[in-house]
This record gives C-alpha cells, sequence and structure tokens, in this order.
C-alpha cells in the first residue's frame, strides 16, 4: 500500500524537480526528526523531539497548548532554526534548504494571515505566482473554490476566520506538492466546511501525497490519521500507528454480575477474552466492550509526566 | 478602566517620549543659534522686514510680529516644523487609539470584559490628553532653560507649551471624530492627514491676506506682503485661519503681546469635538462606521481581477501600486508648490534681506536660486526618504502579522522577501523623485531668475536617489537584525534631516553635516559622494540578507 502511495505521489506531483530527492526520499521518511531541540531565550519550547512520518501517511500531530507544535512545524519549514538535533524533510534539510522545502511543501499556519487590500483571488494568484505556476494547478484550484463555497472576489479584509482558512486551504490543496504540513487547519471553518477539509485530505492521501496534520480535534485525527505522534512540554509522549496504540492501550469492559451489580473494567486487549470469559462465568449480563478511542489515549497522557 | 489605560499608556510610551523629547531638544539646542544669527535688533527688524514681503515665507511659516526677538524667529521657523510634526503625530496617534484598537480586536476584548465603549473613548481619551501634556510641557522645558536672555519669558515659555499641547489634542481631536465615520484604519488615516493639508491651507490662506496680522483682525495690516486692499473673503480666509490647529501659533503669539483668548479656545474645541466623538463611539456598533466602506465586490458576471507575479518584489510592487502613486502625486505636487513659492525667497537672498535662521543657512552659499533648488530637493529628499524607510520597515510588521511566514510557506530564500522590500523601495523612490523632478523642472524656469533652471531642478531633486538608496539599505540591515530594529533605521534617516535641514544653524562640524544621506547632490557629474552613498546602500542590502537568512522569523 505504502509503495503504491509513493508511485502516485510521484505521478501526482507531477513535476520534474521533484523526481531526483523523491527517489531517495521514498526509501525513507517523508519526514525524519531525532532529537529536536528548540530554545527561545532560557526557555526550551522543543526539547529533543523525535518525529517520523513515513510517506504517503497522514500523520496526526497532537499535543495540548504550548506543547511545541506550531515550533516543530516552523522548524521543518526552515522559518526557524534547530539548536541541536537533526532534521530531514524530503530528504533535505531545511535549514540548509529552505526554499526548496517549502516550494515543495504545502503549508497552512495556525492563524492565517493575509493581505487585507487583495481579493482572495489575487492572493491564490500570488501565492501560485510566488511557488511557480507550474507547481500549482489551476484546475484544482476553481474545483477546490467550488468545494469550499469560497468567493474569490471579495477583498481579504471583508474575509471573517473561516473564509481567510478557505484561502489557505485551497492554495495547499491545489499546489501540486508531495508533502502538506497543516497547523489546526479546520479552526474557524463549520462543521459543513470540516467534512469538505476531510474529504480533501483523504483525496490527498490517495493521491500519494503525506499529510501531517496538527490538530486539537481528536475525531478529526482519529478519522483522518493512521499514525499519531503526541507531545507535551516539547517531548515525545506517544507515537505509533493509531490501531497499534489502540492495541497497547485499556479497553473498557461494563456487565452486570450477580451479588455485585454493574461493574467497570479497563484491561489491556489481549486480556479481554479472558476477562470475558471469567465474567461469564460469574453469571455476568449486559456486556459493553469499548476499544479505547483517540482521546482516552490523549487523556492518559495528557495527565502523566513526558517521557 | 485602569487596566486598559495602563496597557494603552505602557503601549505608546516609547513614541510619546521621543516626540517629546525632540520637542524639548529643539528648543534647547536651536533657540541659541537664532540669537546668534540675530544680535542685533535692526538685523530682527531687517528679517521682519523679510517675513513680511515674502510670498514663501508666509505661506511655509507665516507672519512675525515686529520687532521680533530671538525666540520669536525661533517660534516663527522651527516652531512652523514643531506644530506640523506635533500634528502629525497627533493624527497618527487618534486614529490607532481609536479605529485602530477597533481593528486589532482590542476593543472586543475589552467589551467582552464590561468596559462600556464610553469608558473605552475616556481611556484613549486621557491618553490623548497625557500625551499632548506630555510634548506641551517638553516644549515649555526647552524654552523655559533660556529664560531671561533671548526674549525667553516665563509667560512666553508657558503659552508656547499652551501652543503645542492644544495643537496635539485640536488635531488629535478631529481625527478621532473622524475616525468614527469610516471603516478601515487606512481611511481615518487618510482623512487626518487630509484634515492637517485643509489645516495648513487655511493657515497660509489666512497669513497670504492683505490686511490680516498676526493675532489681530482684518484690516491691521503693517506692511504686508500683498499691499492690496483686502478683498470681500478676507474675513472668511481671517477666521478659517484662526480655526485652523496650525494656525494657533500665530494666534497666540508667545513671545510676543500673549493673547490666551484663541489658547482657551482650542482647549474648549478640542473638549467638544472629543465628547461628540465619545457620543458616536458609545451609540455605534462594533466595527461600524457611518460611512460604509464601498464592498468591492467582484459582481458574479465579471472575472475578479488577477494578481500574476512570479518574485515578491513583483508582489510589492503590484500589491503597493496605489500607495506608491499617491506618495509620488502628494510628493510632486508639494515639490511644485514649493518651487513656485521661491521666486520671493531667491529675490530677498539677492537683496541681501535674507538675514539668518533657517533660510538663511540654506540659502547662504553660492547663488541663491541654485541654493533654494537644493533645499527643495533636501525637502523632497527627506519626504521620499520616509517613504522608503516606511515601505522597507512593512517587512518587520509582515513578520509581525503573519503575512510573511505565508510568504515564505510558498518557497524562495529566506532573504528573498527583504531584499524585494529593499529593491522595490529604491524603485518607486526612484519614480516619485522623477514624478517630483519633472514638476520642479517644469516650474522653475518659470519663477527663478537665471539660466537652465529646469535642469538645475532637475537634478537637484532626482540627484538625491542615491541617498535614498542607501537609506533603504540601512532600513533593510536593522530589519535584518529583527523587526524591533526597524526604529534604528527611523532614527538614522532623522538624524540625516536633522544634520542637513539644521547643521548649518547650529554649527554642527561639516564632517558631521557630511555624514548625512541628503545634500550630496552634485553640480555636474557624478561624484564620490554618491558612490559611497550607493555603496553604502548596496552592502547594506547585502548585510540584510546575510542576517535575515541566519535568524527565525519572528512569529
Amino acid at each position: 500500500m505504502t509503495s503504491e502511495r509513493v508511485a502516485g505521489a510521484s505521478r501526482s506531483a507531477n513535476d520534474e524537480s521533484t523526481a531526483g530527492v523523491q527517489t531517495t526520499a521514498a526509501a525513507d521518511a517523508v519526514i525524519a526528526v531525532e532529537g529536536l531541540v528548540k530554545s527561545f531565550g532560557s526557555f526550551r519550547a522543543v526539547d529533543g523531539l523525535d518525529l517520523r512520518v513515513e510517506p504517503g501517511e497522514v500523520h496526526g500531530f497532537l499535543g495540548p497548548n504550548g506543547a511545541g507544535k506550531s515550533t516543530t512545524l516552523r522548524v521543518l519549514l526552515g522559518l526557524f532554526r534547530r539548536d541541536a538535533g537533526s532534521v530531514r524533510v524530503l530528504g533535505m534539510d531545511p535549514q540548509r534548504d529552505p526554499a526548496e522545502v517549502c516550494r515543495r511543501t504545502a503549508y497552512v499556519p495556525g492563524d492565517v494571515q493575509l493581505w487585507p487590500a487583495l481579493t482572495g483571488q489575487q492572493v491564490l494568484d500570488a501565492l501560485a505566482g510566488l511557488r511557480g505556476e507550474r507547481h500549482h494547478d489551476r484546475a484544482a484550484e476553481r474545483r477546490l473554490i467550488d468545494d469550499f463555497a469560497l468567493d474569490p472576489g471579495k477583498r481579504v479584509r471583508s474575509y471573517s476566520k473561516g473564509n481567510r482558512q478557505k484561502v489557505a486551504l485551497v492554495a495547499a490543496f491545489a499546489a501540486r506538492t508531495p508533502l502538506l504540513v497543516l497547523d489546526e487547519p479546520t479552526s474557524g471553518l463549520d462543521p459543513l466546511m470540516e467534512e469538505v477539509f476531510r474529504s480533501h485530505v483523504r483525496e490527498a492521501a490517495y493521491a500519494g501525497r503525506t499529510v501531517l496534520l496538527s490538530s486539537h480535534l481528536l475525531d478529526e485525527v482519529e478519522a483522518l490519521c493512521e499514525a499519531v505522534t503526541i507531545v507535551k512540554d516539547g517531548r515525545l509522549v506517544e507515537s505509533g500507528r493509531l490501531s497499534a496504540m489502540r492495541h497497547l492501550a485499556a479497553t473498557r469492559i461494563t456487565a452486570v454480575v450477580p451479588r455485585e451489580g454493574r461493574v467497570e473494567l479497563a484491561v489491556p486487549t489481549e486480556a479481554v477474552p479472558q476477562t470475558l470469559a471469567d465474567l461469564i462465568a460469574r453469571g455476568g449480563s449486559e456486556f459493553a466492550c469499548t476499544p479505547a478511542t483517540l482521546e482516552d489515549l490523549f487523556l492518559r497522557h495528557y495527565e502523566v509526566a513526558a517521557r | 478602566m485602569r487596566w486598559l489605560l495602563a496597557i494603552l499608556l505602557r503601549r505608546h510610551f516609547p513614541g510619546i517620549a521621543v516626540m517629546s523629547a525632540l520637542v524639548g531638544v529643539a528648543g534647547v539646542t536651536v533657540l541659541p543659534s537664532y540669537a546668534t544669527t540675530y544680535q542685533t535688533e535692526s538685523a530682527r527688524t531687517a528679517a521682519v522686514e523679510m517675513a513680511a514681503h515674502n510670498g514663501a515665507a508666509l505661506v511655509l511659516y507665516g507672519r512675525l510680529d515686529p520687532p521680533g526677538s530671538a525666540a520669536a524667529m525661533y517660534l516663527w521657523e522651527m516652531g512652523a516644523f514643531v506644530t506640523i510634526g506635533v500634528a502629525v503625530v497627533a493624527a497618527l496617534l487618534a486614529v490607532r487609539l481609536t479605529r485602530g484598537l477597533d481593528s486589532d480586536g482590542t476593543v472586543e476584548i475589552a467589551r467582552a470584559a464590561g468596559l462600556s465603549p464610553r469608558l473605552l473613548a475616556a481611556a484613549s481619551g486621557v491618553v490623548l490628553v497625557v500625551s499632548a501634556a506630555a510634548v506641551g510641557t517638553a516644549a515649555s522645558a526647552g524654552m523655559f532653560v533660556h529664560r531671561g536672555s533671548d526674549g525667553v519669558t516665563t509667560e512666553g515659555a508657558v503659552a508656547w507649551g499652551g501652543v503645542v499641547a492644544a495643537t496635539f489634542l485640536l488635531t488629535a481631536a478631529v481625527t478621532a471624530l473622524a475616525a468614527q465615520l469610516v471603516a478601515t484604519v487606512a481611511a481615518a488615516r487618510g482623512l487626518g492627514m487630509a484634515f492637517l493639508g485643509l489645516a495648513f491651507i487655511a493657515r497660509a490662506a489666512a497669513d497670504t491676506t492683505p490686511g490680516s496680522s498676526p493675532g489681530g483682525s482684518p484690516g491691521t495690516s503693517h506692511g504686508s506682503y500683498l499691499a492690496t486692499a483686502p478683498d470681500a473673503f478676507a474675513g472668511v480666509r481671517h477666521w478659517l485661519g484662526a480655526l485652523s490647529p496650525l494656525g494657533l501659533r500665530g494666534e497666540v503669539t508667545p513671545f510676543g503681546t500673549v493673547r490666551w483668548g484663541p489658547l482657551l479656545a482650542a482647549l474648549a474645541a478640542a473638549s467638544v469635538i472629543g465628547c461628540a466623538e465619545a457620543w458616536i463611539w458609545a451609540r455605534r456598533e462594533l466595527h461600524a462606521a457611518l460611512l460604509a466602506p464601498a464592498t468591492r465586490h467582484t459582481a458574479r458576471w465579471r472575472r475578479p481581477t488577477r494578481l500574476p507575479v512570479r518574485s515578491v518584489a513583483g508582489f510589492l510592487a503590484r500589491s503597493t501600486l496605489g500607495a506608491t502613486l499617491g506618495w509620488m502625486i502628494g510628493i510632486a505636487l508639494l515639490t511644485g508648490f514649493f518651487v513656485g513659492m521661491g521666486g520671493d525667497v531667491v529675490a530677498s537672498a539677492r537683496a541681501g534681506r535674507l538675514d539668518g535662521g533657517l533660510l538663511e543657512a540654506q540659502l547662504g552659499h553660492g547663488d541663491p536660486a541654485q541654493s533654494y533648488l537644493a533645499y527643495v530637493g533636501t525637502i523632497v529628499a527627506i519626504l521620499t526618504a520616509g517613504y522608503a524607510v516606511l515601505h522597507v520597515t512593512g517587512h518587520a510588521a509582515a513578520e509581525r502579522e503573519g503575512t510573511l511566514e505565508v510568504l515564505r510557506g510558498t518557497g524562495g530564500r529566506p532573504w528573498r522577501p527583504l531584499l524585494g522590500y529593499a529593491v522595490t523601495a529604491a524603485g518607486a523612490s526612484a519614480c516619485v523623485l522623477l514624478g517630483s523632478g519633472a514638476v520642479a523642472a517644469l516650474v522653475a524656469p518659470a519663477v527663478l531668475p537665471g539660466d537652465d533652471m529646469g535642469s538645475a531642478a532637475w537634478q537637484q531633486v532626482t540627484g538625491q536617489w542615491p541617498g535614498i538608496a542607501a537609506l533603504a539599505g540601512v532600513a533593510a540591515a536593522a530589519v535584518g537584525i529583527g523587526p524591533r530594529w526597524s526604529a534604528l533605521a527611523w532614527a538614522i534617516a532623522g538624524m540625516s534631516a536633522g544634520l542637513v535641514l539644521l547643521g548649518t544653524l547650529v554649527k554642527a562640524p561639516d564632517w558631521l553635516i557630511d555624514l548625512a544621506a541628503f545634500g550630496h547632490v552634485p553640480v555636474s557629474g557624478f561624484v564620490a559622494a554618491q558612490a559611497i552613498l550607493l555603496v553604502v546602500g548596496v552592502v547594506a542590502t547585502f548585510g540584510a540578507a546575510l542576517l535575515v537568512s541566519r535568524r527565525d522569523l519572528a512569529a
């Protein structure tokens, strides 16, 4: 599946500038971060973070406010310089080659600010022109404008936060890049537009593009991402495939047992059959077995110290 | 309300402190130069005569009462610049404290925290009153140190401080009222500047009206510039001038016969206008304006205007085209106005009637016509440099606002946006100077005596470009260090302007004056100074590129 998606990425990226690096990047992770440290004065925003995003993956990047998510994303794009550690994005070091990394990455910042005097269409034109027209898909842009119900003729100063977000999303999805880095991309979008956003992330993934999605919306990450990285205080808390993490997390079992009443248990996934057998042997009834949700995982790590 | 007041005062304290310090220091350092220049009563009488008969001097500085003292001469010349500068700052600050608070979200947060619009208006008003009091006190203190000499009296020093404070308050009140009428900061700023332009025209019209005298009523001429009978509109022009905040200095005459009435009237007018502004603010919705802006929505049957660009410089040039054209037209009109007023000044200088002061310092060397054109070229260069520095420091503003993050996210080397800002500033400045140079070349032969005045005017205006390019490069270097350092660019540009305008007057050493970015225009050909300025500009821009590549984006 992964190799198919990488092949798809090469097709959809459709530009010769990506081909050379893609060959080497395909063998490795699209994003490979080891021991990243970034400080602002005496404050250590990112403290030895590891992050690995595989080709064609939609990777969730989770953490409480101030965990260092946006700082990490800016380091990935070369907007911030790291203090220590190694960072490779699409096989390149963003500190040494920020221009090429940015050109091949579509980025939606956490707080989208645009030029108030320009119209939405003029902003899209400018962003496409600066990236290079051959790295931009005009047909996709028109389709995205329709899908997001964006009025590109209005001045940015008259746009709401959600509409500014839509402009950034249209520009990002219409860019012919193998990687999308999205920092809380649905803030300001209504539920209908959130669904449109999800469908376009799925479409991008299907086309072989890799997506790094920083988000607070756990249901969004759960619906879109195959793998997640949870950070807290600039440090890695948990990282891996969502299915594997669920497997490691406790499953919730509730049942009604004679003389004991309703019992509620949290057990490891591998202990579920044995626990159910025990409850049945004790005459239990009204069983309910709920696998761990991302929220459970997140909240569990939210409360414990980062390692 | 206290917390909001504390936030606003803290936010604007640096600006208020710098403005007050500049006004105070101007009085302390420049006034003695006037005392040295106009040592005798005959010298002062000659200067007053010149002032009364010279149209350009009347338009620029207003009228001057005989016999005149060094303090009165200072107020007449420097006072004109001080009041205009203070009024400009007042207008800008008033916009930031009214429509600016609305657009940056402060009003929304404050109202959500339970603060009523009336208290918001009161907090803004208090900051403006504190600023006016600070700058007025500094103006008084700057003169007060010379008390007992040079014609400075305690009453005069207090009156001068009052004039500065009242000019500030009246301008701020009118601009704040205008800011309630329009929806955007830019529109409010535009209205404030338009009001100042009208205030200057009203003051100049009153001062050039036959038969009107400073602090007096129409018909009390003392040998005016236009020794003709008062026309039908003389009274109207006089009263328009009296209503102008920039005319207050001439109405109160701090170091002549002090008239407190106009000062009290101005303060009362500012209070009434301020109350009207607060009344409107308390009754309008968040972000609302009496004059709704045009939505400029592109109709569905029309294709939206496109913006095909390939480089940051191209993007900046296209997106700031309107502002550049505005500066170009505004500075060209001012150039035409200044050159047009030159005939009388040059005639006065040739007749030996320019005896000391700022104009004499500028025109005292060589041919008066050539010197006057050089003076106008310097003024044009200072204004254009203001535009250039403002444009380059736009990089710092974009960095803080977050638009630069979007721009950098499209690819391109980290230094490209800053280089784009510097290149477009230099290019647009060249366009501004070419436009102004063309206007000067057209007007000069018609009003200035001498051969080849057109080409001299063209050369004196356009020849200032290397200095502006150097300042654009220095501004880029300051921004390259970090957005906070953009104030350094303004400080260097301000020092250059101060040195070239006041250096001779305050007897600064020549080598120091030569360090200024302005005024290095050769009579013919290309000189080393221009080459040095261009090298400074290029080296500073390359340094800026290096600096900005080695630091984080300020986000």
